[in-house]
């Protein structure tokens, strides 16, 4: 899964280089490399979900338990470009209600200078 | 068997001449999650191109996630990730129902876990969303025993296309 990484100020964008299914083992992958962002102090994130063709309830998973880890850390993910199909999926769980949405990763990076 | 039962594999009205059911298809893959997105193309390819129903892409989205989440259960918690042991994917298609028989060789869904607490927004859990979402998205989600082997049988009833032709939403691309 390769993913990629940019600085924006104190806010990290995190985005996939290609289409992925965020399914299974893939999404551990994923959970992993954006706790060890964490871990290094980088807490606020933005992920941008624009290339993710199908996510499972291991994606959902994996979302969440980055979500708790960098709040915990007093820090804040947010969620950019969410397809339709991922959409769908967030608000069938109800957890459309728990993460903070925006259409694309500029909207997200505005959402974070705006809260300072 | 009711009329709203789903079929059995080899019998009923989908069986044909010599037994071999003409309405069903059968998948053995290894316990392997990357071949999974191969399963799920299969069923939406059966959706949109072989069965006269009316269906939204949502709909197909919602069977596909419904799948995906049987199988990955399969794999994972029933065969540990042992790509020697086989799952088993039986696909029974017809226009009004759709039955999707996972059969592993796991010891099945643990009671306490067959009616999973709604998912909360104010205390979100990391899991247990798979049997959630396929009771949400399909009609029917069934655990069986049948002889050594665990099936997990997800129904979804259909609506045949009437002879005007007309179809639900048309279905987009996707996995």
């Amino acid at each position: 899964m390769d993913i990629a990484l940019r600085q924006v100020g104190s806010t990290v964008l995190v985005s996939f280089v290609r289409p992925v299914n965020l399914e299974g083992d893939e999404s551990l992958q994923f959970r992993d490399r954006v706790k060890n962002l964490i871990a290094d102090g980088r807490t606020r994130l933005v992920v941008d979900l624009g290339q993710v063709k199908f996510i499972d309830s291991f994606g959902l998973g994996a979302l969440v338990s980055a979500l708790r880890v960098v709040r915990a850390a007093n820090g804040d993910l947010k969620l950019a470009a969410v397809p339709q199909s991922v959409e769908a999926v967030l608000r069938l769980t109800r957890l459309n209600t728990v993460f903070d949405c925006h259409a694309t990763m500029e909207d997200a990076l505005k959402a974070f200078q705006a809260a300072g | 068997m009711a009329a709203d039962d789903p079929p059995s594999p080899g019998s009923g009205p989908g069986a044909g001449g010599n037994g071999f059911p003409r309405d069903r298809i059968e998948i053995r893959l290894p316990s392997r999650a990357d071949f999974l997105g191969a399963v799920r193309t299969v069923v939406r390819g059966l959706l949109e191109e072989c069965l006269p129903v009316r269906i939204t892409e949502e709909e197909i989205h919602g069977i596909q996630m419904a799948l995906q989440e049987a199988c990955i259960n399969a794999v994972r918690h029933a065969h540990r990730n042992d790509p020697s042991v086989p799952v088993v994917v039986g696909i029974t298609a017809r226009p009004d129902l759709l039955v999707l028989e996972i059969e592993d060789r796991g010891p099945g869904i643990p009671d306490r876990e067959h009616q999973p607490p709604d998912p909360d927004p104010d205390n979100p859990r990391e899991g247990g969303y798979g049997l959630f979402i396929m009771r949400e998205t399909m009609d029917e989600v069934r655990s069986e025993r049948r002889g050594d082997r665990h099936v997990l049988v997800l129904v979804k009833r259909l609506v045949p296309r009437g002879p005007e032709g007309g179809a639900g939403a048309p279905p987009g691309s996707g996995t």
